[in-house]
Parts: C-alpha cells; structure tokens; sequence
C-alpha cells in the first residue's frame, strides 16, 4: 500500500527517466519508487543508494559457514582420535577444502536470502503502483506529494517526457 | 638509467668475484634464481599482450606497451641463460652421479639444446610480437596526413597470428625450462604439474611487474588521462585471480603429495617446510605470495591506491623470487645455514639492473601507448553506456 | 530489436507444446522409466549383474559420474565466471548453460547413488550426530566429494533461480490464471524496483564471484578420488587442473551440441548468432589445448620418472586392452578441436555440432581410460583383470542420457531459455533517446 497519495509516470526512454529522476531529486520531491525492467546503476547513484549490505551478510555467512563446517569435522575428528593412513588426527591440510566448501555454501545461501529478503520480497500481492509493461519496455517513477504539490509533480513528469500519468490512491 | 646500469655491473663483478671464491655455489645458485625468476616474469609479460591480442579485450590496452617493455629483457636472457653452461657442474648434480634411467634425457649436451632451441624460439617469437605492435604504431604515427586511419595492417595481423603460437609455446616451453633447470636439480623427484605450476605463477609475476610499473609510470610519465582507475582496478582484480590461482596449484600439488605419503616425493616437500633452514622460509614465501595479496586486494579501493599496490606487488615479486630461491636452493645448498645474503642480493640487483635497463631503453625508443591497436582506441572513446562494477 | 521484442520472440518458446514435442519427451520418459527399471533390477538382485568384478570395482558408473560433474562445469564457466570477464558474447547462451549445470550435477548425483551396492545406507555419509557413533572420516575424497557436489548442486541452482526470477516476473505478467499463479509464486513478487534491482545486483555478482572458485574447487575434488590414490595413472599432481580444463572442454562441447539444434526449433537465429557459437568454438581450443598439453606431460613424466609401473601403465593405456578408447580419446579431445582454428569451420553450424559430438564421445572415452585402465593393471600382474560393460551398466548410462534431454526439454518449454533481463541491458543504447520526440516509440 502507498503511504501518500502518489504520481507514477511511464516512461518509454531511459534518458527521460533519468531525467526526471535528478529534476525530482533536486526540487525535493518524495521519490517512493522507480521501477525498471533491466539493472541500470545510474538510476542507483542518481538515487544516492549506499552500496549494498548483501556482501556483509554474504561475508557473515560465509565465514560462519567455513568455521562451522571445519568445526563439524574437528569434532567428528576428535571424538575417536583415529589415525588413518599415518596421518594426524587433525589434519589440517584437507581441512582447508572443508572450509573453502563451507564457506562458499553457506556465503551464497545467506547472500540469497539477503538480496530476497531485503528487496522486501517475497511478496503475495504486487506493488500497489505497479503496471505490467515495466517487466517488458517501460520505466516508472512513484512520486509522492502533499496536496498543492500535485500540480508540479505532474507537470515535472510531463515535462520530462512521460508517456502516461496515473494517480496512485493512498 | 645510469642507476640500472651500475646495478647490473655491480651485479656482474659480485657473480664472477662469487665464481671464483669458495663458495661459487652459493653465485651459480643465486644466479640460476634470478635466472629463472627474471625469465619467467619476462615471458609472462609478453604472454599478457599475446593474450590481450587474442581475447579482443579492451580493458587493458593501454597497459599493452608497458607489458611488452618488460619482455625487453628477452633478448639479454638468452644470452644470459648460456652463462649457465659455464656453471653446469655446480648446478646439476646428475653430472657428477648421472641418473641412469633418465640419461637420455639428463645429459648436458641434449638439455642445452634442447632448452637453447625452445627459448630461442620464444624469444624470437616474442621480439617478433614487439616489433611488429612498435612498427604498427611508427606506421600510424607516421601515415602522411590526410590518409585514413590503417587499421589492421600487416603489422597488427602478424601481431593476432603470433599470439596464439605464442601463448601455447609458452606453456611448453616454460614447461621444459622448469623440468629441466629446476625439477632436475633434485633427479629422482617430479611431478606432473610442476611445469604448468611454473608458467602460471610467472604470468603472476609477470603481472605484479606490470601492476608496479603501471602504477609507477602512470604519475611519472603523466599518463593518467589513458591508464584510468577503473583500468587500474581491472589490473588489480586479475592480480588477484591470479593470486589465487597461483595458491591453488600450489595447494595442489602439495595435497596430493602429502596424502600419498609416497618417500620418493615427499623427501622434496619436507626438506623445504620442515628442515632447518629452509622452514621458516617456506612459511613466508606463503604468506607473501598467497596470504597477503589475497587480503590486501579484496579491497576495492586499494586495487586503484598506488600507495597500496605498488608495496604490495613488491611484496608479491620478492615473495615469488623466494620462491623460486625454495625451489632451487634446497636441492643444491647441503648446510645448515641460508644462503640468503650480501651476495645473492648483489647478483639479484645485476639481474634487476639489466631487466630494469632494458625496460628504460625500450620505452624511450618506443611509443609509451599502443597508437594503432584498433581496440585502444575504441577503449579511449567516451563511453556513453556504464560498466558494471 | 526492441524490448518488445525480446519479450515476444523468447517468451513465445512458453506457448503449448506440439505433437512432435510430446512424442519426444514421451520416448525419453520411456528411456528413463527403462532405466529406473534395470537400477531397480540391479538393486534388488546386487552389483554383481553388472560387469563389475575385481580388480575393477569402480565401473561404468564412476566414469559417468565424472563425465556428468564435466559437463555441469561449463554451465557456470559461461554464466559466473564470463559475467567476471563481462565477456559480452555470454549473454544469449548463459540461461540454458546454466540450466544444463543444474540437470547434470542432479545426473551426476543420481550416479553416486547407483554405484553403490548397499544404496539404503546412503546416508551414512551425511555428517550427523546418529546414535550408530558414526562420522565420516573428513580426511577421505570421498567426503570432499559430497560436500562439494552438494555444495555446488545448491550453489547452480541458487544461482540459477536468482537470475530466472526477473523473467519469470515477465513471464507472470504475460500470463492469466493459474500459470500466472504459479509463475508468481516463483517469481516471489517481483516488480523491479530500485530497491530490489539495488540488492539483486550485488547478491548477482557475489554469487558469480563465489562460483568461479568453486567450480575449480568441485571438479579438483572429484579429480582428487583418484590422485590421492597411489596407483600409478592415478597418483598424478596435474590431475586437479587437468580435469577442470577437461570438464569445461566436455562442457562447452555439450553446450554446443544443445544450442545449435534449440536455436533452429525456437528460431533464435537472431539472438543466438553464429558468432556466440564461434566464441564458444574458439574457448574449446584452448580447453583442448591445455588436455593435450596434459596428456603429453603425464607420458612424459611416466617416462621421465623411471618408475616401472608409471611406465608400463601409460604403455597399456596406448597398446593395451583398451587401446582403442585411448586413441579415440586423443583423437577427439586433443586433436579435432584444433580444426577450430579454420574460420570456415568454426562458423559451420554442421562442423560446430559433429565436432562437439566428437570432443563428447571423447570426453567421454578420457574418464573410462583413466579410471578403469589404470584399475585393470596395477602392480602385481597377479591382481590384473579387464572390465567389459554390460547390459545393466550401458542401459542405466543411456537412460542418464535420456534423462539429461528430458529435463532440458521441460526447461526449454516451461522457462524463458534465454535470460531476458539481461538481453535489454546489452540493448540499452536502443532506448536511450532523448525525450521531445512522439511518443509512438521506435
């Protein structure tokens, strides 16, 4: 659901978008969402969004993941001190394979889930504002206002090139 | 230049002095490591700019002159690697006590013929690549005006038919040059990776190199307006690819020896990791080529900082020449103490010295850019698209 | 080619299968319900139906395992590790490697369960507290191999489910009822905003970056069954990147031999061109290159080592019992490859698709020199004893084959084969342009 009352312009051109996006960020106005059908990191920096904390977690979960498994192995290890093939009973050596298979696993689950979970995904019903032609060619931006400022939104969206101009209730 | 040339003959009078004393040993030893270290470096430059020219890549253009001046040395390391004629008795001990099942193969003349014809060979093949990108960019340079531009000329397609020869020549070659001047010091030992295990880790070398003099060149000679960060951070990325990929060969041949547990091979790993004096050495050879590289260049900004990747690629190029020290040193040097000292640092600072003089030389002669490579100048167009990160 | 378009001509592979498809898939049903039946078979009456006797206990299975793990590997060398390079000629063909990753490891599994004699006990491998006070020996490559193929099963399809989830969005919204039920469910609700694309971006690249090493690291494992053995032909330190470099070589041959027909019967002419094949052509060169280059240091090193037992194996594996694997191995892998240095040839989708077949067969022919050669005739001449396969063994091995297409042709029919997103992103200068113009679009 869409906290304030909101303006979603749809846009043909990347540029366009662009465009409108620097023009809204630089009048001030709420940029709620922007929606797009590929990756395009300008729209990222124009938005001045911080690098992403997946790696963090990714890291988090990686090295959770390595110690944990060499952890798991040392136990299995010690709980019989076995010698096999004249070989110590901790060998640390195939225990680097150990760690590097756990680090990588448990690295890519968490840094799944971090991208899912942080994009606010999954999600059972679809943007309120949401149109079916971003998936294919088209660009959007949702800009909230506050009652008077309803007529600059939507002449700063039409000036920018936006194909249509649909009224989100909140 | 003056510097480099005191360097090399400082070099040179400390290798014949060190020759002629009590412990010639310790000189032909310290000789055949910087051999194989400047060698290798040199080759895996040149490698760096035959795989430019195969790959169509456009990242790292502007790199390809500095990458082709470190193969300069080649030519001096050819005639350098006769020297080793000279010291045959000292350096290969299947002289004195010859091998029998191997004598076909471990026996003087054949393995300076052999290795004689494979490096001049390559370094023909080399010189030929050099020459031909210089000769292309003369060209360009100096095309009347008015004339179009010549993309792909004979030049630049000589340069696209040598790479691919050159880069599979390397592989065996280099191969050879590692069996036979550094696995053979030991007779009754080998391994199957340990050629593959020496080209690569020079094409590292070889790529620390060209990360410290990129980074170096680029204020001194002011060509920050073509070598941009993101060129630089491009560099430093594969520094650590290749960073890792040098440890995992590393790791395994070291594996599959310490498991099968087998005396004939393991005599070699544990003479360089658990006896006096080489263990400490082996740990620390380790840490610098493996460990810190691997922890400094996760950063991404440090991969673009000159005060950071011209340290740590120093840190990378001594690691790897002690790393060929352990690989030489241990089969031939029978006493209790390193044979680190005075004496192998003067000869490496020869050897430094000419590496170093021949790169000086031939930038001054050549174009510090490569002016006519079709794909250098695509990559210095403004981009309008971004580049992922 | 618009954005429009791109939707129109890979989604319109999704509409409803024909007649020709059904019966397709209904024969390699056939084929695998066969094999299910002889694995049944072999199951209940024991190992011993197949051609497995001593001294070769390790039988066709194993050989299929590795060939299966091979061909997984090239899945993510196209997709993780040419995203690293931003290799632009990767972008039509990444899906569907990927997809072929995720098939064949699942093979490649299957295979692990079917080499066994007691397959009930199968988890006795999985490292559990169990009140038998059983751990498994974490020193032993059998272990590395369940934790790196489970490791990179979870790993392919992670990463493959993270790149279908923007298209499956598109493929939800082209959709009504119940496909549009359950393509959104899969597509978790996706709707491509900032905030969304912001997080997927990096999670893609890090999941490309953890890829790449463990690809190297999974088939270094499985090459580690055999050369933490002291048999001679297995006992060999090259194995680790001598067997990546084979996998991606068997991989991109399989690639090859999947895409070329697919591309005829989805019409992809013009997103997979001849030229993304070319590439793919030129790569095996190299892969070719660094297996033969392997072949000559392992004879070399054999000889060089003045080990009789090193000497005799590699005499057998040219002269042997098994001579003829061994040439055809040589011949495809090393030698065929090399005609793609011909510009005619490695254009020619006909020579594209035979040579992929051949580096296949040969591919193939490599894993059954190695592992059941050097078995055959190690130390003592007493313990000598040849393996012939039987039917059990090469009937389970077709029905892998059938299994491998048949879930290929569900990919191809139920999922977008080609990655959407990131066909636009390399089509972004198209809809760049600037504003002030109509509206109608281009």
């Amino acid at each position: 659901m869409v906290p304030d009352p909101a303006l979603l312009g749809i846009f043909p051109y990347l540029d366009d978008l662009l465009d409108a996006l620097r023009k809204a960020k630089k009048e001030g106005f709420k940029i709620l969402t922007v929606f797009s059908p590929i990756h395009f990191s300008e729209i990222q920096e124009i938005l001045g969004h911080k690098p992403s904390t997946v790696r963090y977690l990714c890291l988090a979960g990686g090295i959770l993941g390595g110690t944990s498994l060499v952890g798991l192995a040392v136990y299995a290890h010690l709980s019989f001190k076995l010698i096999t093939s004249g070989k110590p009973v901790l060998p640390w050596i195939p225990f680097v394979i150990v760690f590097f298979e756990g680090t990588v696993l448990l690295a890519v689950i968490f840094a799944v889930a971090a991208w899912i979970l942080k994009g606010r995904l999954p999600r059972v019903h679809l943007h309120a504002a949401y149109d079916p032609r971003f998936s294919e060619d088209r660009f959007g931006i949702l800009l909230g206002y506050q009652g008077e400022e309803q007529e600059a939104v939507r002449r700063l969206l039409m000036e920018a090139g936006a194909e249509e101009i649909r009224d989100v209730a909140g | 230049m003056i510097l480099f040339a005191a360097l090399a003959l400082a070099g040179a009078a400390a290798f014949l002095l060190g020759i002629g004393g009590p412990q010639s040993l310790r000189a032909w030893q310290a000789y055949l490591v910087n051999y194989v270290f400047w060698t290798g470096l040199s080759f895996g430059a040149v490698l760096f700019a035959a795989v430019l020219n195969m790959t169509d890549a456009r990242w790292g253009r502007s790199l390809k002159r500095l990458a082709e001046g470190l193969g300069a040395f080649l030519p001096a390391s050819f005639l350098l690697f006769w020297v080793l004629y000279f010291g045959r008795e000292e350096i290969f001990p299947w002289i004195r006590e010859p091998s029998t099942e191997r004598s076909g193969w471990l026996s003087v003349g054949f393995l300076f013929a052999r290795n004689g014809a494979g490096l001049l060979l390559l370094t023909l093949l080399s010189m030929t690549l050099i020459s031909n990108s210089v000769k292309a960019d003369r060209q360009f340079i100096n095309r009347p005006p008015g004339t179009s531009d010549p993309a792909g000329g004979k030049p630049w397609k000589a340069q696209r038919v040598l790479s691919p020869i050159i880069g599979i020549l390397y592989a065996f070659i280099l191969s050879l040059l590692a069996f036979d001047l550094i696995m053979s010091l030991d007779p009754h030992w080998y391994s199957t990776l340990f050629g593959a295990y020496y080209f690569m880790s020079s094409f590292f070398a070889g790529l620390a190199a060209l990360v410290f003099v990129s980074h170096l060149l680029r204020r001194a000679c002011g060509l920050q307006e073509y070598i941009h960060p993101h060129h630089l951070h491009d560099l430093g990325k594969l520094l650590f690819a290749f960073c890792l990929f040098t440890g995992y060969l590393f790791y395994v041949q070291f594996l599959v020896i310490w498991y099968g547990n087998l005396p004939e091979e393991t005599k070699y790993i544990i003479l360089r990791v658990r006896f006096t004096p080489w263990e400490p050495l082996g740990w620390t050879v380790l840490g610098m080529i493996f460990i810190l590289p691997f922890l400094v260049l996760l950063n991404r900004k440090w991969k673009m900082n000159p005060a950071v990747m011209i340290p740590v690629s120093l840190v990378v190029l001594v690691g790897m020449w002690l790393e060929r020290f352990i690989l030489v040193a241990p089969s031939l040097w029978k006493e209790k103490s390193l044979p680190l000292g005075f004496m192998e640092v003067l000869i490496t600072a020869g050897f430094f010295g000419i590496v170093a003089l021949s790169l000086a030389i031939f930038l001054q002669r050549a174009p510090l850019l490569p002016v006519s490579d079709p794909f250098f100048r695509e990559a210095m167009q403004p981009h309008e698209e971004k580049e992922r990160p | 080619m618009t954005f429009q378009d791109v939707n129109r001509e890979i989604l319109r592979t999704l509409s409803p299968p024909t007649r020709s498809y059904y019966l397709i898939v209904g024969l390699l049903l056939l084929g695998i319900l066969g094999g299910a039946c002889v694995w049944g078979y072999q199951i209940a009456v024991g190992l011993g139906v197949t051609g497995l006797k001593h001294p070769t206990m390790w039988i066709l299975y194993l050989v299929n395992f590795v060939f299966w793990v091979g061909i997984a590997h090239s899945g993510t060398l196209i997709s993780a590790i040419l995203y690293l390079f931003r290799a632009k000629w990767r972008t039509p063909i990444a899906r569907s490697a990927e997809a072929m990753t995720v098939f064949a490891v699942m093979i490649a599994g299957f295979f692990v369960f079917i080499h066994l004699g007691r397959v009930w006990i199968l988890y006795w491998i999985i490292p559990y507290p169990n009140q038998r006070t059983l751990w498994p020996d974490f020193q032993s490559p059998l272990v590395f191999d369940f934790l790196a193929v489970s490791t990179y099963l979870t790993v392919s399809v992670l990463f493959w489910y993270t790149g279908l989830v923007p298209d499956l969005a598109a493929v939800r919204d082209r959709s009504q009822g119940i496909r549009r039920k359950i393509y959104g469910f899969f597509a978790l609700g996706w709707t491509g905003t900032d905030r969304q694309w912001h997080h997927y971006g990096t999670a893609y690249l890090l999941l490309a970056g953890l890829a790449t090493p463990l690809v190297v690291s999974v088939h270094s494992v499985v090459s580690w069954d055999f050369a933490l053995a002291v048999i001679p032909g297995y006992h060999s330190t090259i194995f680790a990147p001598y067997f990546v470099a084979g996998a991606i070589h068997s991989g991109l041959a399989m690639v090859l031999t999947l895409l070329i027909p697919l591309r005829r019967i989805f019409h992809f002419e013009k997103i997979i061109t001849a030229r993304h094949l070319e590439s793919v052509a030129k790569t095996t060169i190299l892969t070719g290159l660094i297996v033969g280059y392997s072949y000559l240091v392992e004879y070399f090193m054999a000889w060089y080592s003045g080990n009789i037992f090193e000497r005799q194996t590699f005499l057998f594996r040219a002269f042997g019992h098994h001579w003829f694997m061994f040439w055809l191995m040589v011949f495809c892998n090393a030698v065929v490859p090399l005609l793609f240095f011909f510009k005619k040839i490695r254009t020619s989708f006909f020579w594209l698709f035979l040579i992929a077949v051949l580096i296949n067969i040969g591919m193939w022919s490599e894993r059954f020199v190695i592992i059941i050669g050097s078995m055959s005739q190690d130390f003592l001449p007493h313990n000598w004893g040849f393996y012939t396969p039987r039917w059990v063994e090469l009937s389970i091995t077709v029905a892998s084959f059938c299994l491998f297409l048949f879930l290929f042709l569900l990919f191809a029919k139920f999922l977008p084969s080609i990655s959407i997103a990131e066909i636009k992103e390399d089509l972004t200068p198209l809809i760049r342009g600037k504003g002030k113009r109509d509206h109608h679009g281009a």
